[in-house]
């Protein structure tokens, strides 16, 4: 056993027993209780799903590229999209950085041995596996044309396999509310010595108000499901007009959730960015308590809003307006995290690298994002552009062009510490350069079809609309180059990359101290922490 | 140095010999951090239940409030005693779980499996009760949605009425079962094993405030279906 | 032992009250409320005796009402929603419906025969 751990070492180049090959063979990953590995198990996952989700993708961008139907059907086209959007929401983007980065990061942050609950972690991480193999199933038992929005009484009335997708999402939300349930309790019980609330890295902010939402929304969609599982197999009723229930009431239920949720995407991507760009700017961040506290805002007034997707859903006018005002509310806490990145960078010591690329593509799609969803929040403007493409290139700019730039980066922020190898940094540029053309190029041209009135989930279109759906193609697939070149040489990095040291980005937060990668066990000894996240040997500190 | 003596070589070192407690969790530093955290994490646990719960108690007052004359008709046809019955049945093995924590805290583990059996009885005794109800709906033909037969109310929506009586105490009844399931295993598992003691009895305690929030639901489920005049 | 007793006790007289105002034919709000007040009596007397929460770390309590302020949340809107659709109705939908008698606004549109040769290949594919 010492000879193979002595080559894995060598090979390994860690010079260390790092995590990584501290037990081996599939059974010690399998039923690991150690976050790194469950950490390392969903990044697999969810790129992997992501790959399948971004699949569904090319092939509607495929048939969009021409007005006229000519690659699917209109039934095989509602399940590409139905599927591309389930893949992407449950398997992809809500665990995406909790679960993957989230994981293995959060207890090095805090200076601990593991989360909380290991054992519930790998529970989580078996249930998203089920979950996400419910929803895999529909692919090949006909899927499911309903939308990812599954609204009533189509969804509950369609032949279709609906009931085997619901049970796949109600699956993952279980997954989820475990998640979130552990590191809430391990940010308030595991932090080490000297780690007060004050001294947390944003990231675990970020990741403390996702936690909450996940805990107190996921459990509505879970009711919801069921209730529609129900529905279609008893006909209890209370969703169907026909059976005198009311399709609005499954909008209220859908919708409570599925507001939050896209927070729960948002706000690790901004606890992300919130390293990133504190470390290449070499500054500390600027307004501290209030990124923090603007997380926690974001978590709270985001349960308040969610009836901004139901304006022209039949909704009583008063509840619209309601929703309308408080929506503009939400954009308050946003606003304050943007300007305090960028004024983090004014006057830091900019490092232009990968990881920075990527964080400025963040800072500015999601800036488009989040204000074209004040366009959105304004309930004159939406009854127009409710169910045009304005909507979907919204939502992609901040959730694929937030979340995922921000995953990006903190994928490859924290590859040294998760791998041990350092990714080469030329590839990484080249990539982050291709990725945000490519992003572009597919979702602004969405910005103006919607604008001048194209429906979405059609594949067959008015014509004058073509231009700019033939642009959006072409950008999908330098994307997917990007993406795919991302890809390669992250795992050419596995097998050639140079070592990494255990602080390559020069951090000052507690899981640089940690080896690249870490020992099972994280710290050899108990480390303490004695200055704040964001203390840089370059600025003085004297005052404090 | 395989592994695993590396990593039994770093526990020894933290945990000299005899201050290391059975109960105590590696990741843990001490028993005081791990009772405190599992018990806020089974809070957060029941905040996650409340909230599910919540969804079906969302479509009893939507359709209260758009039905409110079948709300009144419907709920005649529900056993008012038989819910009050059942009320005091939960709050009785409510009053047993809380004994058997207390139980656990003088470390008396016989007491403390007395009154979970106790508290199993009582679980069982609202399972038949609850079982009595559905079996004479079922006879009326007062069943949820489209299997809703009964010609005794004229016009509203009364399927409606039935289809979240059935899926609220249906679901209510699933987690008095999930709840019975959990009981015995305690019994038969960690009690048996010695893992709850005077020492550490968080499951225990776990258990006990998932059971208490199962008669919460109840006590709020009864007045809103059977007492809605 | 005896304060978990005299709990019992209380819970059991609060059961049999509701159970016996509920035959007393109070109207309907009214009924709904009383209701609704014991259930939350006794919730309190289970929640902060049984499960400890008078005498646990006062964030546990804060997580568990936590619970009941976004259910609050889910409840009010959606319940304002359901409440206020009538509006709509009765006020006969917008502005234009309610507009002064005689003015243009105040007519019904129609399509005047002849009108529709005047477009060309009309593009005006409004969503």
């Amino acid at each position: 056993m010492s000879a193979t751990t002595g080559d894995m070492a060598e090979t390994h180049g860690s010079g260390h027993t790092s995590y990584l090959n501290a037990r081996k063979g599939i059974s010690s990953w399998l039923f690991t209780v150690d976050h790194k590995r469950i950490g390392v198990m969903y990044l697999v996952a969810i790129l992997s799903f992501f790959f399948v989700g971004g699949m569904f993708a090319l092939a509607v961008r495929l048939e969009l590229a021409t007005a006229e139907p000519d690659l699917f059907s209109a039934s095989v086209y509602n399940r590409l999209f139905t599927l591309h959007g389930a893949i992407m929401v449950f398997l992809v983007l809500v665990p995406s950085i909790p679960a993957s980065l989230g994981n293995f990061v959060l207890p090095l942050m805090l200076g601990a041995k593991d989360v909380a609950f290991p054992k519930l972690n790998l529970a989580s991480f078996h249930i998203y596996v089920l979950g996400a193999l419910f929803l895999i199933y529909t692919l090949v038992s006909g899927g499911v044309e309903t939308g990812w929005t599954f609204y009533t009484p189509y969804s509950s009335t369609t032949d279709s396999s609906v009931v085997t997708a619901l049970l796949g999402a109600f699956i993952l939300g279980f997954s989820s509310i475990l998640t979130g349930l552990n590191f809430i309790i391990t940010i308030h019980k595991m932090r080490g010595p000297g780690l007060t609330w004050r001294k947390l890295p944003l990231f675990v902010w970020a990741s403390y108000a996702t936690s909450m939402i996940q805990v107190l929304a996921t459990p509505v969609i879970a009711i919801t499901l069921f209730l529609l599982i129900f529905e279609r197999t008893v006909g209890i009723g209370i969703f169907d007009p026909a059976l005198g229930g009311d399709p609005v009431l499954f909008q209220h239920f859908f919708w409570f959730y599925s507001h939050p949720v896209v927070y729960v995407m948002i706000l690790p991507a901004f606890g992300v960015i919130s390293e990133t760009v504190t470390i290449n700017s070499r500054k500390h961040i600027f307004g501290y308590s209030a990124i923090a506290a603007s997380s926690i805002a974001i978590a709270g007034i985001g349960f308040l809003v969610w009836g901004h997707h139901m304006f022209v859903s039949g909704q009583s006018e008063l509840a619209g307006t309601i929703f309308s005002l408080i929506t503009f509310g939400v954009a308050v806490p946003t606003a304050i995290k943007v300007f305090s990145w960028v004024a983090t960078m004014y006057r830091g010591s900019i490092r232009l690298n990968a990881v920075m690329l990527y964080t400025l593509s963040f800072l500015f799609i999601f800036t488009i994002g989040g204000l074209t969803g004040l366009f959105l929040a304004t309930l004159a403007i939406d009854v127009h552009m409710h169910d045009t493409y304005f909507v979907v290139a919204h939502f992609h700019y901040v959730m694929m062009g937030g979340t995922l730039m921000g995953f990006i980066a903190g994928i490859h922020h924290w590859w040294p510490k998760m791998t041990g190898k350092m990714f080469p940094e030329i590839p990484a540029r080249i990539g982050a350069v291709i990725v945000f053309i490519g992003f572009n190029l597919t979702f602004f041209p969405q910005f103006v079809a919607g604008a001048r009135g194209m429906p979405r989930r059609y594949h067959q279109y008015a014509p004058q609309f073509q231009d700019w759906q033939f642009l959006s193609t072409v950008g999908a697939f330098v994307l997917a180059a990007g993406l795919f070149l991302t890809l390669g040489y992250l795992v050419w990095s596995l097998l050639r990359g140079e070592k990494a040291p255990k602080n390559p980005w020069g951090g000052k937060s507690l899981e640089w101290e940690a080896e690249s990668p870490p020992i099972e066990h994280n710290f050899a000894h108990q480390v303490v922490c004695k200055h704040g996240p964001y203390d840089f040997d370059e600025i003085d500190y004297s005052r404090a | 140095m395989s592994t695993a003596a590396e990593t039994e070589a770093e526990v020894a070192a933290e945990h000299p010999h005899g201050e290391h407690p059975a109960a105590l969790a590696h990741h843990f530093h001490d028993l005081a951090q791990q009772k405190a955290a599992v018990k806020m994490g089974m809070w957060a646990f029941l905040v996650q239940e409340i909230l599910f719960f919540a969804g079906l108690f969302m479509a009893y007052f939507a359709f209260r409030y758009l039905y409110p004359d079948t709300w009144l008709a419907a709920h005649e046809l529900l056993d008012k005693r038989m819910g009050t019955f059942n009320t005091i049945v939960l709050l009785t093995s409510s009053l047993t779980m809380a004994l058997s924590v207390r139980a656990a805290q003088l470390n008396d583990m016989k007491s403390v499996v007395r009154y979970l059996w106790i508290t199993i009885g009582c679980a069982l005794g609202f399972l038949v009760v609850k079982y009595f109800e559905y079996a004479h709906k079922f006879h009326l033909g007062t069943l949820p949605g489209k299997y809703y037969h009964f010609e005794g109310i004229k016009g509203g929506a009364p399927e409606l009425f039935f289809s979240i009586y059935f899926m609220m105490t249906g679901v209510h009844g699933l987690h008095v079962i999930i709840g019975i399931g959990i009981m015995i295993w305690l019994i038969y598992g960690p009690i048996r094993k010695g893992k709850i003691s005077g020492e550490y009895y968080s499951m225990l305690e776990n258990v006990g405030l998932y059971w208490h929030l199962v008669d919460l639901i109840w006590i709020f489920l009864f007045p809103l279906l059977y007492l809605v005049r | 032992m005896g304060t978990y007793l005299t709990i019992y006790l209380l819970l059991i007289i609060l059961t049999i009250l509701t159970f016996a105002v509920s035959y007393a034919g109070l109207p309907g709000n009214l009924s709904f409320a009383a209701a609704m007040a014991v259930a939350l009596l006794k919730s309190t007397l289970v929640a902060g005796w049984f499960m400890h929460l008078k005498y646990d770390n006062r964030f546990n309590l804060m997580v568990f009402l936590s619970a009941f302020w976004f259910m609050a949340v889910f409840f009010g809107f959606t319940l304002t929603d359901l409440g206020s659709r009538d509006a709509i109705l009765q006020q006969s939908g917008n502005f234009a419906a309610r507009a002064e008698q005689g003015s243009k606004y105040a007519q019904p549109a129609e399509l005047l025969p002849g009108a529709l040769e005047e477009e060309g290949g009309g593009e005006g594919e409004h969503h």
